[in-house]
């Protein structure tokens, strides 16, 4: 349709990202007045939690590739993990039942699954049937 | 369709829902700041659900439903709207949100947080209360005022169309909301005591367990047997999602405890009420013992301080929270009408 103004806007959107962590944050001073800062170090010495969670997370992600690779569950399994999601809200995200998406851990099971259920995973992630089958 | 970007004053908030709902009065020529907003739309909230599972931890609130601070602070200062709850056809939904903006009118509308593209990949989670004010289009793209985020961002249309309409639990089927009309002179005072009011139903006069200052007592309770009955590493996920839920998911800081006590603040200045200013100062000091909590928690999460027994010594601070605003509530509820 128009392509610069996409090129542009997908230039803007790094540059959002990076600049998008900067919360506003209240907090209230001895004197009894409140005040508003910007920034996201909500208590001194930097103790957010931020970093570290993510940190956490990774290594989870990390195991669960790992265990993809080895051909001890299917890629379904990565990518509910990567996405912090539990079994119940997927199967309301994706639109199968939980028990089916139970089965489908086994990559067994999933090896033999229709092209047409693999892509209704990949669109609930907004991600192509390669992506999520290749991780 | 014609490119259309109203002038709307994007205004940097705390919390998404009170910042989009102050941000469209503002618009309207009230000059109604974010917490005054939060507090008239009785927004401040506990609930400690350990049954739902969000994340694999319990689930905690520190704010009411979504959708309940535009209604009821839109409600009380006598404002005029429109908020459309559902529809079923996404094509629709956004042909509304087109006519909208083409009318000069900036809408307000809930998104799942995953589609939003200007957030850094960390911050996509398939979270479905998020609330934005759509302002302008040009060119398939939409300009967004993101509460939360200091500057106004840009979206494609194909991405807020999916935003809208993001599945999973409790999607927002394309929930959108926006002002016809806002009084000049609202009665403010009568805005203020409502909005109270609901605070202290809220908190104190809510029979379940697990609501209001008795579920901050149960989660206390419940926090001294996490280390015997957990397995280590659960326990420390379970407060590690307290502390973040409390600090870190846009609430501007300990709980919205902060924010309320800057609306107690204004309403104290604004009506000349000894009560409520004397209300404001310690729900200051209160919010303060919620920061030093999550600070403590921080803390012993990065092991940088071995205590004997955390969990014990991290439940009683909750403990002293909750009666801390048992004391504030019972307080306000003498104010007289």
């Amino acid at each position: 349709m128009n392509e610069p103004m996409d090129k542009t806007f997908s230039y803007d959107q790094e540059k959002a990202q990076a600049e998008n962590l900067t919360e506003l944050l209240f907090n209230y001073q001895k004197d009894g007045s409140y005040t508003t800062r910007v920034g996201y170090d909500y208590v001194p010495e930097g103790e957010m939690l931020y970093y570290d969670v993510w940190k956490m997370f990774r290594k989870r992600f990390e195991s669960a590739k790992k265990m993809v690779q080895n051909g001890e569950r299917s890629p379904v399994w990565y990518h509910m993990e990567k996405n912090l999601i539990d079994l119940v809200n997927f199967a309301k995200l994706v639109g199968i039942a939980s028990w089916r998406i139970k089965r489908h851990l086994n990559p067994k099971v999933f090896s033999k699954l229709s092209p047409r259920t693999i892509k209704k995973y990949a669109d609930a992630l907004d991600i192509s049937v390669d992506e999520f089958i290749n991780i | 369709m014609e490119d259309m970007i109203i002038d709307f004053k994007h205004n940097h908030s705390g919390h998404c829902e009170s910042g989009a709902t102050s941000n469209l009065i503002r618009h309207y020529g009230l000059e109604i700041s974010e917490p005054m907003t939060f507090g008239i739309g009785g927004g401040i909230f506990f609930c400690y659900l350990p049954f739902i599972k969000a994340q694999e931890a319990p689930m905690f609130a520190f704010r009411t439903l979504a959708g309940k601070i535009f209604r009821h602070a839109t409600e009380r200062i006598g404002a005029d709207t429109v908020m459309i709850k559902k529809f079923k056809d996404p094509v629709k939904a956004m042909q509304e949100l087109d006519r909208n903006i083409e009318n000069g009118i900036p809408t307000g509308v809930q998104v799942g947080t995953f589609h939003l593209k200007y957030f850094p990949p960390e911050y996509r989670l398939h979270f479905n209360f998020h609330n934005v004010v759509v302002f302008g289009r040009e060119n398939g793209v939409y300009h967004i005022g993101e509460p939360v985020r200091e500057n106004t961002q840009l979206i494609l249309r194909e991405d807020l169309q999916k935003a809208r309409f993001a599945r999973g639990m409790f999607g927002p089927n394309g929930k959108m909301y926006y002002i016809r009309s806002v009084p000049k002179q609202p009665d403010m005072q009568k805005a203020i005591y409502q909005g109270i009011q609901e605070t202290i139903k809220n908190m104190l006069k809510n029979p379940v367990p697990y609501i209001g200052i008795k579920g901050m007592r149960k989660l206390a309770k419940d926090m001294k047997k996490w280390p015997s009955r957990l397995p280590e590493e659960k326990a420390r996920f379970y407060l590690i999602q307290f502390v973040r839920s409390s600090e870190e998911f846009g609430t501007g800081g300990a709980a919205f405890r902060y924010m309320f006590g800057a609306f107690l603040k204004e309403s104290s200045e604004l009506l000349k009420n000894e009560l409520i200013l004397e209300a404001s100062s310690q729900m200051g000091e209160t919010a303060t013992l919620w920061r030093d909590l999550s600070y403590r928690s921080s803390r012993f999460i990065k092991n940088r301080e071995e205590l004997h027994d955390n969990y014990s010594i991290l439940s009683e601070i909750l403990m002293e929270c909750a009666s801390g605003e048992e004391r504030i509530f019972k307080g306000l509820a003498k104010l007289k009408i």
